[in-house]
């Protein structure tokens, strides 16, 4: 049935007797007791505006819930037809104890609510665009695949707001993300680029990623970002002058064969044998084996330390031939 | 450049892989494309208000009038800011939209002084701002003072002319106010056809000047747009004296004077058979002179056909024109299938034997799920579609199925915005209901019904007394209640002498045969009833309100003895009701 809300008339403008033009009007702050219009008004009849039951109570069954709520809008109770309560009643005084219902329920309103994506929704937005939807090329279908095919990322970003404006600065920014084994190096040009890299350069990942925003614009960084790549790579290939001057302190790996461990083991098989030709040959395994361990101790530090400092105890000892 | 130098790292799982790679194609689409489509998920549900409206139980209007007046005040209020927004337009300037808006804000205004020097700027900037009567007398300056002004200027201005009937154009109304037009715009209202070309008017005179001066390319788009211009506004006489000059002077006609003309073909000759033949005398004509018809063509040759009602070889006339269309490859519109409508069933009783409203429901799903599932605006009489279809569905076929076709049709999709304002769909509705209540059982009627009202419909008088007697012949008991409380919502329970009818219906209804084997319930519920009819047509004696007001406070222990004081009571508001009325003709106020 009609439930019945009070709506008041406008309230009556107070009229006080009208002055001729040019005299000057007396201030009337009250009204005095003859100056009334005539006899005392009879209040008027309040207004009643029927207001219907909300709509929940008329919804079939079996209606089409994305016809009746097709975008998202704040929680309208008269529409929702199921008894929602939000709300915590912290004693039996409150609210007799029950949980609160969902008419004017301002917490219900506040949260979002995802009435307008229902399955029944997702299911028809998707039919309804499915039509713009090309099929996921058949040669992606690994992770390397992915990879080999596409070797770089590039990344950018789009904002929504709900502004009359549509930009935003940080739409500008630019990512670029691939992989070092997708360009050529060789150790010199690796070594050279990584260092150049420095903070860019993701050793776990073997990765490198360039983040251009300096420029106002995307597609200035999106240049920019394609001239530090080329740059870093074309530079890493070249050699300067002073790289010459690089000393065992600078190497980033132990490199055996420039190592002055070799040259003074040699000089020592030399001294203690007399036939310099079959050096290498004859010891040749003693000294792969010594190799490997003073390599591994310099390179590995403190990792498997105890490890390899036995094992090139030993690997010492066996080259000279030495007991302990 | 920066691909060339990505070496593609081989390794023993890459042997089989292709050295290239191709994307699929990119499926073109607009920017909107994708929006277009999830709009079209959402179809329209009876049970939600128009947009415009909160949806909120208090604030949704329930009544015609409630629902008129909310939607032209907000129309008004957007009136009323434009015209602040005009009137003080220094404080309108700052601009936060990127990039900018130009409809948010201040128009230019137009400043007379602005506009005394005469010369083409000033007069391009008049016709733009469509005041083109300054614009004509600016342009009457310039010929006194000798200023130049180009030829282009000149047949712009005076296309202007013809197109407007020598006028300012009128103000598009805001969409709330569009629905309403019918009403609002009291000229035309029977939509007959009036003569309102301004003879000797402003193109006329600009006309006779021209044409002394225009060269022969000139000529042909000065006499064109002026015939056009006579013809659209129904002066055919002189229209066919200006194509006969252009004969003479071997003038040639344009597409749209064409299709102006076929149009107008009514107005030009008497009988149906000099039309007929007139109409194919031009449409050779157009042929010679390899003008290729377009879908206006078309749909002014049917329109011409439809005003020559009762004609025997209307409809087949009207079947060979339609195959000439898909000759051409032109789809006929809602607007071609309007007229044919009207061209098969001239008048209540002829054209049920064709069949042809089937026919063409059925054709124009197929063609709408061939676009895609959406229907465009093609061409202006499209918006008389749905009205008259469902008109001769029920007046001349009388089939529900038909009927009920046509409304699943109307509501699928977007098609409601064929019918373009408020009394075609009041007619569509109205046509549609009456057949229903006749001829159909309540299980359909009441869901459609339901459906329908208040949201999208709201039931004119007769409709809903149509409606109480279908109601009363079904016995349709359990809606009683309810249908008082939709009463008054649509407001017709108010002191009105038109609404009396309606009640006294209603309240024949209740106190009908059996009122014994209610229940306590709806005993409660009559009572209540009866109790507001009391309290809003109150003129009875206080001795008996006191009576009832004594019995009702009983409400919880019933007997049969105040049951059958309830059924009495109800009568007696009833006899008292007829009594009171006559009363109170004389003080009929406002009580709602």
């Amino acid at each position: 049935m009609l439930s019945f809300v009070r709506t008041f008339r406008q309230a009556q403008r107070s009229t006080g007797p009208k002055s001729q033009i040019g005299e000057f009007r007396v201030l009337q702050l009250t009204q005095s007791k003859g100056s009334g219009s005539g006899p005392m008004k009879k209040r008027g009849k309040l207004k009643f505006k029927e207001v219907p039951p909300p709509r929940y109570l008329r919804m079939s069954t079996d209606q089409d819930w994305t016809n009746v709520w097709p975008t998202a809008t704040t929680f309208k109770q008269s529409v929702v037809p199921l008894p929602i309560t939000q709300g915590y009643v912290s004693s039996d005084n409150e609210n007799k104890g029950l949980p609160v219902e969902k008419y004017a329920n301002a917490e219900l309103m506040k949260i979002p609510n995802f009435l307008h994506l229902t399955p029944n929704h997702i299911k028809k937005h998707c039919a309804a665009i499915k039509k713009y939807c090309t099929p996921w090329p058949e040669e992606l279908n690994s992770d390397e695949a992915c990879e080999y095919y596409l070797p770089i990322e590039i990344t950018t970003y789009d904002y929504l707001n709900s502004t009359p404006s549509i930009r935003d600065s940080r739409a500008r920014v630019v990512k670029f993300q691939f992989k070092l084994t997708q360009l050529e190096f060789d150790e010199h040009a690796r070594d050279k680029f990584v260092r150049l890299a420095g903070q860019k350069y993701n050793a776990d990942k073997d990765e490198l990623t360039l983040i251009a925003d300096k420029c106002p614009y995307r597609k200035q960084n999106y240049d920019y970002a394609q001239y530090l790549l080329t740059a870093l790579y074309f530079e890493s290939w070249k050699t300067e002058n002073w790289e010459k001057d690089r000393t065992k302190n600078d190497w980033q790996t132990y490199y055996w064969d420039k190592s002055p461990s070799r040259t003074r083991l040699l000089d020592i098989l030399k001294a203690s044998e007399k036939d310099p030709k079959s050096l290498l040959d004859d010891n040749k395994k003693l000294i792969e084996r010594y190799r490997t361990s003073i390599s591994r101790v310099q390179d590995e530090g403190v990792e498997n330390e105890l490890k390899n400092l036995t094992d090139y105890k030993n690997d010492v000892l066996m080259l000279y031939n030495l007991k302990l | 450049m920066l691909w060339r130098i990505f070496h593609r790292s081989i390794s023993t799982t890459t042997t089989s892989r292709s050295k290239s790679f191709t994307y699929p194609q990119h499926i073109h689409r607009s920017p909107t494309a994708i929006l277009e489509s999830l709009n079209s998920c959402a179809q329209t549900d009876g049970g939600n208000p128009a947009y415009l409206f909160m949806d909120d139980p208090y604030l949704i209007p329930t009544s015609a009038h409630e629902k008129r007046q909310l939607s032209l005040s907000k129309a008004s209020g957007k009136k009323a800011a434009r015209w602040i927004m005009d009137r003080y337009s220094y404080a309108f300037f700052y601009d936060v939209a990127v990039p900018s808006i130009p409809s948010y804000f201040p128009n230019y205004t137009f400043d007379e002084k602005e506009f005394i020097e005469p010369n083409e700027t000033t007069l391009y900037k008049l016709m733009n701002w469509n005041k083109i009567i300054k614009a004509y007398e600016i342009y009457k300056k310039c010929l006194d003072y000798k200023i130049n002004i180009s030829d282009a200027c000149k047949y712009a201005l005076f296309d202007l002319l013809c197109i407007y009937n020598s006028d300012n154009p009128m103000e598009i109304l805001l969409p709330e106010e569009d629905w309403y037009r019918r009403e609002l715009n009291e000229t035309n209202q029977s939509g007959l056809i009036q003569r309102t070309w301004k003879d000797n008017g402003l193109a006329k005179q600009m006309f006779e000047e021209l044409k002394l001066t225009a060269t022969s390319e000139q000529k042909i788009r000065l006499y064109n747009s002026f015939a056009s211009g006579l013809f659209k506004y129904n002066h055919a006489e002189k229209a066919m004296l200006i194509i006969d000059e252009m004969k003479q002077n071997n003038i040639s006609l344009d597409l749209i004077t064409y299709n102006y003309l076929l149009r107008s073909t009514s107005l030009i000759k008497g009988t149906y058979d000099t039309r007929w033949q007139f109409i194919i005398e031009y449409l050779n004509e157009m042929k010679q002179n390899s003008i290729q018809p377009n879908l206006r063509t078309f749909n002014s040759i049917f329109y011409t056909l439809r005003r020559c009602s009762l004609y025997e070889r209307g409809p087949t006339l009207a079947l060979s024109l339609l195959n000439e269309m898909r000759q051409y490859g032109i789809e006929p519109s809602l607007g071609t299938w309007a007229h044919i409508i009207m061209i098969f069933y001239p008048n209540d009783q002829i054209g049920y034997e064709t069949k042809i409203l089937p026919q063409i429901m059925d054709e124009l799903e197929k063609q709408y799920e061939l676009n895609g599932n959406q229907f465009q605006w093609r061409d202006i009489d499209d918006r008389e579609f749905f009205a008259n279809a469902m008109f001769k569905a029920t007046v001349n076929c009388r089939e529900v199925d038909l009927a009920k076709h046509i409304h699943r049709f109307q509501m699928t999709g977007s098609n409601s915005r064929f019918i373009p304002d408020a009394f075609k769909e009041q007619m569509y509705y109205t046509n549609m209901f009456h057949l229903l209540f006749r001829f159909d059982i309540p299980e359909h009627v009441m869901s459609l019904w339901e459906s329908v009202v208040p949201n999208i419909y709201l039931p004119s008088k007769n409709i809903i007394e149509d409606f109480i007697e279908f109601l009363s012949t079904w016995n349709i008991k359990d809606y009683y209640v309810r249908l008082w409380s939709d009463l008054i919502l649509l407001g017709f329970i108010n002191n009105k002498r038109n609404n009396r009818r309606i009640i006294e219906r209603y309240l024949t209804l209740l106190i009908r045969n059996d009122q014994e084997n209610l229940s306590n319930e709806e005993m409660k519920q009559y009572a209540n009833i009866a109790r507001q009819i009391l309290k809003r047509f109150p003129s009875i004696s206080d001795e008996d309100k006191q009576q009832i007001d004594h019995t009702t406070d009983n409400q919880e222990n019933l007997s049969n003895e105040e049951i059958k004081q309830y059924a009495n009571i109800a009568r007696q508001i009833l006899k008292r009701f007829s009594l009171t009325f006559d009363e109170d003709e004389q003080q009929i106020d406002h009580i709602t």
